[in-house]
Formats: C-alpha cells, sequence, structure tokens
C-alpha cells in the first residue's frame, strides 16, 4: 500500500515537474511542425523576397542599358544592394535544390582580368553565356565590379559603359542570369514544389533528415562567415597582413553588410522567423549551456555577433581590415563562439548526425 | 597433491567432449554474416569513402607502418576478404581462409582508428580463436572432400572459447553502463531516443523521460547479467528470446549501428543446446540437398597442444585485463579517452567538439588550418573528441608545413568538447605546441581535466 502510494506520488511530482518545463511553443519534438513552420515562414519567403528583388535588377538593369546616366547608375547601385541583402538572407539554406547553387551566384573574390577579357572579346553575350561561364566572372561580385569599378569615379564608369556596348550587355546578362536562379530557388520552395515538399516530409533524425540538414548547413553556414568572409581576407587566418581584394564586396565597399544579413538570417532560421523555430526544439530536449536554456545563450551570442558588426569603424569592413583590426578580430572571435554553441553544444545536444557510416554511439 | 588433482580435474572438463554440431553451426553462421558484411560495406561506397579518398590516416600508436594499398589493392583486398569468409562458411580450405580473414580483416581495422568500431573489434577475434580451432572438421566442405578428418565431438573448451569471448562482450559492455550519467541521468539515451519519435506507433513514447531511465536500466542489467542466463541450461532459450528482442530493438532505434545487432543475434546462437544446432545443419543440409555422410568415420577429438592451450590462456588473460587498464589514468575516461577503447564500451555518450588547429613558425608565419583540407568529415568528427588523434592530425600539420618549407613550424589547437550535452568546454591546453609532443600510452598532460574547464567559453552573464 504503501509503495504505490509512495509510486503514485512520484508519478504525480513528476508529471507537475514535466509541465512546467513546456512553456516554449513545441509541446512535445514535433519535428514536423517545425520543418512546416521553417519552409513556410522562413525559407520560401526569403526566397520570394530575393525573386523580387533580382526581378527589380534585371528591369533596373534594362533601363540602364537604354539610358545609361549618372542618375540610373545610383539606382543600379541601389538596387544591387537590396537584391545581395535579399540573397544574403537565403546563403544559408544551401540545402535541396539550392545545394551548391551559392556558388553559381556569389562566389568571392571574382577575377577583374577574366570580366575583362570576356568584354573585350567577340562571343555572342546572353544568360546562356553567362550561365555556362566560370563563377568568378559572374553572379553578384561581377556586377559590383561593373557597377563600380577598382577606384573609379561615377562618370568614368559611366564613360566606360557608354563606350561599350558589349559592357552594357554584359551586365545585363550577368543581372538577367542572377534573376533566372532567384525564380529556379523560389518556384522550387512554393508549397507543393519539390523542394518544398521534400523538405518538409523528412521529418526523421538521420543523415538525409531536413531538420538534421538544416542544422549543419547552419553550423557549416556560421564557419564560413567567419572565416572567409573575415578571417582569410582581413589577415586573421593566414598571415597578419589584410588582404582587401580577397574581401567579399570590396569594390562598393559593402563587405560588413553582407554579414549583417547573415547574422539576421541566422535569426530568422533560429527562431523560426519567432514562430516554432529551432529555439523552441532545442527547449523542448531541454538543451542547457550553463544552467541556463542553450537557446537563450545562443541567441545572445547571435545579438553579441549583431552588435560587433555594427561596431566596425565607419560601417565598412575593407576600412577597418587595414586601421582597426582589433574591431575585426572581435567580431571573428564572438562568432567563433557561435561556431562552438552551436557546432558542439546545439548538435549534440539535439542528436545531429554529420556522417553516414556506422557508429558505436562513440 | 590435492591441487593437482583440482587443476587436472578441471582440464578434464575443458576437454570432455561435446557435440561439434555448435561450432559447425558456429563457423556457418559466421562466414555468412561476415560475407554479407562485406557486400554491404562495397555496396555503401565505404571502400572509396574510408580507405582510398581520405589524403591521411590515424594509425594507432606502435602500428604506424599500417599503409593502405592504392585503390585497386584495396578492393582485392575486400574481394579476398569476401572470399575467405565464403570459405569459412563453407569450411573450404578452412586453415588457410581463417588465417587469411583473420589478418586482412585486422589489417584493414588498423589502417585508421575513426573508423573503430568494438564489433570490428569482436570479428577479429573471433577470427584469431578460429585459426586455431578445427571448426573444418564437420558439416564442411574440407571434410567431405577429405581434406580434414572428420570429427563428431569436439573439446569442450573450444566452444567454450567462443562462448567466453561473447560472454566478455555483454559483460564489459554492462559495467561500463554502470556510471552516474548512464544511471542517473538517463544519458545519452535521453538525447537519442528524441531524435527517433517519427517512428510508428512507439514513436510519441520516445519523447517521455522515464522511457529513457527505464532503457538506460534494462540496458545495463541485460548486459551485465544476459551471460549467466545464456550458460545456464534450464534458461537458455529464454534468454537467447531476450537476446533477439534486444538486439531487433536497438537495430531499430539506432540504424547507424549496422550489422552489430545482427551479429550478435546470430552469433549467440553458440549458447543453445546442441540439438538445435543438429536439426539446423540437417535442415540445411537437407534444404541444400548436401548428405552428411561424415558420421561414420568420426573421430573425437582432443586437445594435445600445449601451445594452442598456453595461446587460449593468454588471450582470455588479457581479454580480462584490458578493459580495465583505464584506472591506470587520472581523471574522467569518458573526458580523455584514454584507455576507451577495445573495451567493449558501446553506444555510452553523446561527444562532439570542434578543433580548431594555428600553425606557426619563427618568423610569425601563422595560419589557422581548415580540417576539412586533410580529413573527410567522420576523421574530423574523431578526431575532435579523442586526444590522441589530435595529437597524431598536429603531427601531421607540422609534416606537411615542414615538406612546404616552413621553419619548426609550431602546431596549437583550440579545441572545445560536449559531453552528454553538459556544454561545451575547452578539452587541450591552447598554450601547448602539439608537434613537440610524444604520442605514447602515458598520460597526456595536455588534457584539460574535465572539472577544472568548468570555467566555460562564455561566461555567464
Amino acid at each position: 500500500m504503501r509503495t504505490t502510494t509512495l509510486l503514485l506520488l512520484s508519478i504525480i511530482t513528476l508529471h507537475i515537474t514535466s509541465c512546467k518545463k513546456k512553456e516554449s511553443l513545441l509541446e512535445t519534438y514535433d519535428r514536423g511542425t517545425l520543418l512546416n513552420n521553417i519552409a513556410n515562414n522562413v525559407i520560401s519567403p526569403s526566397y520570394l523576397k530575393f525573386k523580387n528583388e533580382a526581378d527589380s535588377l534585371v528591369k533596373i538593369s534594362e533601363g540602364f542599358d537604354s539610358t545609361t546616366t549618372l542618375q540610373n547608375l545610383s539606382l543600379m547601385r541601389n538596387q544591387w544592394k537590396e537584391a545581395l541583402a535579399a540573397w544574403m538572407n537565403c546563403e544559408v539554406y544551401d540545402i535541396e535544390v539550392a545545394y551548391a547553387l551559392n556558388t553559381q551566384i556569389a562566389a568571392f573574390p571574382v577575377s577583374i582580368q577574366s570580366i575583362e577579357t570576356e568584354i573585350q572579346g567577340t562571343h555572342n553575350i546572353d544568360i546562356n553565356y553567362v550561365a555556362a561561364t566560370g563563377t568568378t566572372r559572374k553572379g553578384f561580385g561581377a556586377i559590383e565590379y561593373l557597377l563600380y569599378g577598382s577606384s573609379k569615379t561615377e562618370q568614368q564608369i559611366i564613360d566606360e559603359f557608354s563606350q561599350n556596348p558589349r559592357r552594357k550587355i554584359y551586365l545585363l546578362s550577368l543581372a538577367k542570369h542572377v534573376a533566372s536562379v532567384a525564380n529556379q530557388l523560389e518556384n522550387e520552395w512554393k508549397n507543393g514544389n519539390p523542394s518544398h515538399s521534400h523538405f518538409i516530409s523528412q521529418t526523421q533524425m538521420d543523415i538525409s533528415g531536413s531538420l538534421n540538414m538544416v542544422i549543419n548547413v547552419f553550423v557549416a553556414h556560421i564557419e564560413e562567415v567567419r572565416r572567409s568572409k573575415i578571417g582569410k581576407p582581413c589577415g586573421i587566418e593566414a598571415t597578419s597582413v589584410a588582404d582587401y581584394s580577397k574581401l567579399e564586396n570590396p569594390f562598393a565597399p559593402h563587405s560588413i553588410e553582407n554579414i549583417k544579413s547573415n547574422i539576421a538570417s541566422w535569426k530568422m532560421l533560429f527562431t523560426g522567423a519567432f514562430g516554432i523555430g529551432i529555439d523552441d526544439y532545442s527547449d523542448a530536449v531541454n538543451a542547457t549551456y550553463n544552467n541556463e536554456k542553450l537557446s537563450t545563450v545562443i541567441l545572445r551570442q547571435m545579438a553579441l555577433c549583431e552588435m560587433k558588426a555594427n561596431a566596425i569603424s565607419g560601417g565598412s569592413l575593407e576600412n577597418a581590415a587595414i586601421n582597426q583590426p582589433a574591431q575585426v578580430k572581435e567580431l571573428h572571435l564572438e562568432l567563433k563562439k557561435l561556431t562552438v554553441l552551436t557546432k558542439v553544444d546545439l548538435s549534440s545536444s539535439l542528436g545531429v548526425v554529420i556522417t553516414f557510416s556506422d557508429n558505436d554511439g562513440d | 597433491m590435492a591441487t593437482n588433482k583440482r587443476k587436472s580435474a578441471f582440464f578434464e572438463a575443458l576437454n570432455t567432449v561435446v557435440s561439434v554440431a555448435p561450432i559447425a553451426f558456429f563457423r556457418i553462421a559466421f562466414g555468412t554474416m561476415m560475407a554479407l558484411s562485406i557486400i554491404r560495406f562495397w555496396a555503401n561506397g565505404w571502400i572509396e569513402q574510408l580507405y582510398i579518398k581520405p589524403s591521411f590516416f590515424f594509425t594507432y600508436y606502435g602500428f604506424e607502418w599500417v599503409k593502405p594499398f592504392s585503390a585497386n589493392g584495396m578492393y582485392v583486398v575486400f574481394a579476398l576478404l569476401f572470399l575467405s569468409a565464403v570459405f569459412i562458411a563453407l569450411g573450404f580450405v578452412y586453415r588457410i581462409s581463417s588465417v587469411v580473414f583473420f589478418f586482412l580483416f585486422t589489417y584493414v581495422e588498423l589502417i585508421d582508428k575513426s573508423t573503430y568500431l568494438n564489433h570490428y573489434y569482436f570479428i577479429s577475434i573471433v577470427a584469431l580463436l578460429f585459426c586455431f580451432i578445427p571448426a573444418h572438421k564437420a558439416f564442411s566442405l574440407d571434410a567431405k572432400l577429405g581434406v580434414t578428418q572428420s570429427a563428431n565431438s569436439f573439446p569442450r573448451w573450444m566452444l567454450l572459447s567462443i562462448q567466453l569471448q561473447m560472454a566478455m562482450v555483454y559483460f564489459f559492455a554492462g559495467i561500463a553502463k554502470i556510471n552516474h550519467d548512464w544511471l542517473m541521468e538517463a544519458l545519452p539515451l535521453r538525447i537519442w531516443l528524441p531524435a527517433k519519435n517519427d517512428m510508428p506507433i512507439v514513436g510519441a513514447l520516445l519523447n517521455e523521460t522515464w522511457l529513457a531511465y527505464l532503457m538506460s536500466w534494462c540496458g545495463m542489467i541485460f548486459d551485465v547479467t544476459i551471460s549467466f542466463f545464456l550458460f545456464w541450461r534450464r534458461t537458455v532459450y529464454y534468454a537467447y528470446a531476450v537476446v533477439v528482442v534486444f538486439h531487433v530493438l536497438t537495430a531499430i532505434l539506432f540504424p547507424g549501428i549496422g550489422m552489430f545487432p545482427f551479429i550478435m543475434i546470430v552469433c549467440a546462437t553458440v549458447f543453445l543446446p546442441s540439438d538445435f544446432h543438429s536439426r539446423a545443419i540437417s535442415f540445411l543440409s537437407k534444404t541444400f540437398g548436401i548428405e552428411t555422410k561424415a558420421q561414420e568415420t568420426a573421430q573425437s577429438l582432443v586437445l594435445s597442444s600445449p601451445f594452442v592451450a598456453t595461446v587460449f590462456v593468454l588471450h582470455f588473460c588479457v581479454q580480462l585485463l584490458l578493459p580495465f587498464r583505464y584506472i591506470l589514468y587520472p581523471e574522467k575516461l569518458f573526458w580523455h579517452e584514454e584507455g576507451y577503447r577495445f573495451s567493449w564500451r558501446v553506444m555510452l555518450m553523446e561527444k562532439a567538439g570542434m578543433a580548431t588547429f594555428h600553425v606557426k613558425d619563427n618568423n610569425n608565419q601563422v595560419v589557422e588550418i581548415r580540417n576539412s583540407d586533410y580529413l573527410t568529415p567522420q576523421q574530423e568528427k574523431q578526431m575532435s573528441t579523442q586526444p590522441d588523434m589530435i595529437l597524431q592530425f598536429a603531427k601531421h600539420l607540422a609534416w606537411v608545413h615542414r615538406q612546404q618549407g616552413w621553419q619548426n613550424p609550431e602546431v596549437y589547437v583550440e579545441s572545445y568538447v560536449s559531453l552528454n550535452g553538459k556544454g561545451s568546454r575547452q578539452f587541450i591546453r591552447n598554450d601547448i605546441n602539439l608537434a613537440a609532443q610524444n604520442d605514447g600510452f602515458a598520460h597526456k598532460a595536455w588534457i584539460l581535466p574535465y572539472d577544472v574547464t568548468k570555467e566555460k567559453l562564455i561566461e555567464q552573464r
């Protein structure tokens, strides 16, 4: 009798304590709901925005093609920034149809010489030609080079375009190519289309499961931003000399804005656009760090990265890389901490796997 | 005198004759499982992925000379492995097949410790025992073709040695589970089970914490006690049924553990009474239309070679001691993993890490390493949580940079590891030039102690 009472009591206590914990949006570890929210409210809208901005870029390019004026150049530059920012919000989703597509439109650094060679050549330039050409001569970086040049005045840029119609055709084709990629991505991620349906159907937590994949690309992207966009060009990763030309968008210059957009996209993904996100799943499995919710620590770390990115002097990574290396190092360090929190803590708390082969469970 | 008598009674007991059927059945089952495993391994592209693609291999200490062959060579090795496994099953040129299988399998396992699995180790050991057990004396092509004289009974010790080896796997896996995290916190099962909650029917249950506790405790009790029930004639059938249920469950829940559950289910038949094997074999003979005339000329085999006896005694002494070698190392075993391998510690912890290497030289030249330039994802994952592999990789990086003309390159690592989801901590001292450290069996003093590294990466704010 006594044992039964004890057992009942302990079950009740257990029940109460377990109920208390569930204050997150996810009642259970329901990956289906989570994936649906990420697909519908995070990924699809990001691609839709990117598609719209890329389509606008084409329209404005067409205007610039017919009326090559300083005013239109300024419109072009602004729209390039808008489209680029929209892409930076999508860059992390290196999954499904997007897999490896980012190198098609956002490889860096681009090759100035190759771009000039293309323009000086005689072959017919159109979107198909651009689609087939090498990654260092197309995409956002190539458009940037054409629009900003390497230390040229705006008038010089306009003159270059006016004197050489091939330059304008190349620019227009580059914009069209970016837009075609954007349209392809947006379409694939429409509700019911292949990438979208495949993504929400893979609810299992193995190497091919969507949550597993999305966390792996999330971690990889954080690491890649730190290394390729900051560490390498700013002389933190190799040697101690900054190499301005290895930055993502050195001509505009615009590199820090990309990083800010990237960080914003991580926040969107992690919080599920402030709906049901990875943070809720992490809370549901009771992931903690230093007696705090791991999700809270990660969000705080993202905010810190954001702060350090905003603090880069004059809003220019190009300038800071040379003149304020300490500021850049701080950003680099906070991003590294974010990598540890996601790659080590988040992955292991959620049971994420990174390879397909037999294991002993370590 | 009395001790001598007892001693001889002991050896007599070991040499009592038992039916040959269990060993023969085991040989057929083991050979078949191995052949299937190798087909699976090949079909999954793992020969390429694990032994051809990598540019660097984590060899075992003392076995640095073990190197993979060229791509074609590795395929030949696996083809030979497959053939010898089939031959073992058939009992064809068994004496040679068993030795070939043992050496090739062990060779492959020694190439890279990032592929270490306890069940591969188990297979190597069984293959080694097979080299000394004439398991081809019955129900084999060798016996049928007259290559060897057939036998219908065996000395008990041959059967016993295989049973004992099986028992040790379970028992040591069981006592390894007697630790705070496993029993009192249901870790890592509490992390792993919810990840499988999309399974049909039972899926929702896997979210429950109590289930993780129940499974942790049952798993421990199963592993520790099952061998005793398998050895006991009165319970063996029930125990075997439990073995099947247990392994089928683990196979469903953790598909990542691959062939292990199936190999254990098949191998555990070695505990069943011999009439099971006789019936199984005669069923097989009938199905494949093979007559088993071996019985008429059969002999009884008795252990005679003192050499073989010594080998077996030594082997089991080593087997008994090896899992306890961790006692010789200070601090937390799961953290530093010194004395962790070769001890039947299976599915015990969830460990993840990140290791960032910097190579420096006298001229202030410094470079941060991209691990993926040198390692496969599997190698990188294993390396980042195991100090001996971190050291090996650091030394490799020093070597590579020396080749590139760097003067006295120094290698430093910044590493963080999380054990059972308890928060990442710094793992290795970041002020130690790893290129100047020596590998060996001594404790690696540059591993930060688990409890001291509590001050974590990010302080509470």
